[in-house]
């Protein structure tokens, strides 16, 4: 019997009742009913106990879901800004590309006029080339000509066409040293350097003229010769005229030099009282003529060495002697001159060495150094000094005088330079620096302005190679190989032999 | 009295060193050309020749110095050259010549002191 059913049986019909077997039947019935009430229950609780279960594991499952596609959306987002920004950044490539298109375009229009310039550019260009006065020849690394413009024609005598395939000069060379050519293509073709230089060629008569000529290489950017280009101008004319200009300044300072003996002469034999006593009145007029001619004298001279130094006819005495003998003999002979004006001319660390130089032209140079410290020092000394170094000996003079201006250096070794000719100072010719500096550089060393300042004085130093130093045999063969290259320079004798129709 | 012979062609020149060497006490003869000179130096025997090189009449100094350096009577006479030329020195001694002065830049007093220098030691 159900439980729930016995306890209602006996809350209602007392503990022990006596049921009839009728009403058993219908209680087990009824029993039965509330078994099978039960039984739906229980199975009803059973399936709800399901349903909820089923209903948590899928809320769960659902909240995942959910992360899941809050985080996919969160992703998209962002490939969504990337994707856009890539996008943009087409766009923006596309518009530029679009726009060096156009400038493109825009280029090929302007690159189309300008080849069109360009063209008609290389057509005057080559007109110009072809009508210039000098001569212009291309030629290839071998030296063979593959282009000569018209002057060439006019100038040696043969076409262009002539020249060209042919070894450049081969033609119109003339008969210079072998030495030379092969100096001149080891500058141009190994060493790469453009030479500049005044050479002897020969025409298609037979003529020889004097050409100046400046090759250059011109290298590609491997930096091998591409090819050489050669200028060249006639300068026979030019060099003509300026032989006859130097040997119309030689004569005529030769000529000048008698008359200037005899002025200087009898001046000073008659200052001497040769002549008979002096008028007292005379005295400085005489003195003057004397000053005035002396400085002619100069002025004579000088125009003579440079005539002779341009025309390559200067001559060196070279050989050894001590400089400080030289230096010793030159202060004392201008001791006088110094005295004169009250300063002090003395020598100063004076170590004794020997030089290899033209020992007239190393007083001559001293003198115009110490001449000119005297001129333009008014109270105070001028001081001879030396430096020896392994090759070179230094001679330095200083002075306490009017010193000189930076922009005044620069024109101090020039021709006919006075740089205060308006101080009143004595006049010289301007010329003294310049021969020095000419004549100390051929002889192996340099003259320069070692320090000035305006008011504090100057000093000037020049340097000659030491005897029997690497530079001293150096310079020797330099010069003896100078006098072997000049060998149709006339000397001054010849010069004027010819000119008095004497023979010698 | 010593002699000294000039070959100059200049005679202003002549008449100035003349002046000078006689008051310094010598006795001069003077010669205008290169061949006078030669004959002079011959035959008036001079103690010193003071010898210009430009000179007229188809001979210069050179030829003179050379002439007087192989003639036996005038080889041993001092020769001091006076000239205008400055680069002949070398030529000129080398020919025989015993002195150089260049003219215009040796006063009268210089080349007197260098011809009583040639003659001290002569």
């Amino acid at each position: 019997m159900h439980r729930i059913l016995e306890r209602q049986i006996k809350q209602y019909l007392g503990q022990t009742p006596s049921i009839s077997p009728q009403w058993k039947t219908f209680l087990e019935a009824v029993s039965r009913t509330y078994t099978h009430l039960d039984e739906d229950r229980a199975l009803l609780n059973h399936s709800l106990d399901i349903s909820s279960k089923e209903f948590l594991e899928n809320s769960h499952l659902l909240k995942e879901s959910r992360t899941k596609v809050e985080k996919q959306a969160k992703n998209l987002t962002l490939e969504v800004d990337r994707r856009t920004q890539e996008l943009n950044k087409q766009v923006a490539e596309l518009k530029e590309a679009r726009r060096a298109m156009s400038n493109l375009l825009e280029d090929v229009e302007v690159e189309k006029t300008k080849s069109g310039n360009l063209a008609k550019d290389l057509e005057k260009f080559k007109l110009a080339v072809d009508n210039v006065s000098d001569t212009i020849v291309i030629s290839d690394p071998e030296g063979i000509v593959i282009y000569a413009n018209r002057a060439v024609e006019k100038v040696t005598g043969y076409k262009p066409e002539e020249a060209v395939g042919k070894k450049s000069g081969a033609l119109w060379k003339a008969p210079m040293s072998k030495e030379y050519y092969q100096n001149l293509w080891n500058t141009i073709k190994t060493q790469k350097k453009t030479i500049c230089d005044e050479i002897k060629n020969k025409r298609k008569n037979g003529e020889v003229y004097t050409a100046l000529v400046t090759i250059s290489p011109i290298l590609n950017s491997l930096g091998e010769v591409e090819f050489f280009v050669a200028v060249e101008r006639d300068i026979t004319r030019e060099k003509e005229i300026d032989r006859l200009k130097d040997e119309f300044v030689s004569i005529a300072s030769h000529e000048l030099r008698t008359p200037l003996t005899a002025i200087d002469g009898l001046v000073s034999m008659i200052i001497d009282g040769e002549y008979g006593p002096l008028d007292k009145n005379l005295q400085q007029p005489l003195t003057d003529i004397s000053t005035s001619s002396e400085r002619l004298i100069h002025l004579v001279n000088d125009l003579l060495n440079l005539s002779r130094i341009k025309a390559g006819r200067m001559k060196y005495d070279i050989s050894e002697f001590s400089i400080t003998d030289v230096i010793s003999e030159t202060v004392q002979l201008l001791q006088p001159v110094a005295d004169r004006k009250g300063l002090q001319l003395i020598t100063s660390k004076l170590e004794p060495a020997s030089v290899l130089a033209d020992c007239d032209k190393v007083k001559e140079i001293l003198n115009n150094l110490i001449g000119n410290s005297l001129k333009f020092t008014d109270r105070g000394r001028i001081t001879v000094s030396t430096k020896i170094s392994a090759d070179l000996v230094e001679i330095s003079v200083t002075d306490t005088g009017i010193g000189i201006s930076a922009s005044d250096e620069q024109r101090l070794f020039g021709q006919f330079q006075q740089l205060d000719s308006s101080l009143g100072r004595p006049a010289g010719t301007g010329l003294g620096l310049h021969i020095s500096k000419e004549l100390v550089s051929k002889m192996g060393g340099n003259l320069w302005l070692a320090q000035s300042e305006i008011g504090n004085g100057s000093m000037f130093t020049f340097s000659l190679p030491r005897a029997k130093s690497s530079l001293a045999v150096e310079v020797m063969g330099e010069v003896e190989k100078e006098t072997q290259q000049h060998p149709d320079q006339k000397s001054d004798t010849t010069v004027h032999t010819v000119q008095y129709g004497a023979s010698s | 009295m010593k002699k000294i012979l000039i070959i100059e062609d200049d005679e202003i020149l002549v008449r100035m060193y003349q002046k000078r060497l006689i008051s310094e006490g010598y006795d001069v003869i003077e010669a205008r050309d290169a061949r006078t000179g030669l004959t002079q130096a011959q035959t008036k025997k001079p103690d010193l020749i003071l010898l210009d090189i430009m000179l007229p009449g188809g001979m210069n100094g050179f030829d003179v110095l050379e002439q007087l350096k192989q003639d036996e009577s005038t080889k041993d006479s001092p020769v001091l050259i006076l000239t205008n030329l400055e680069s002949e020195e070398k030529v000129a001694k080398e020919i025989g010549a015993t002195g150089y002065l260049v003219k215009v830049n040796a006063k009268p007093d210089q080349v007197i002191a260098a011809i009583n220098e040639l003659l001290a030691n002569k």
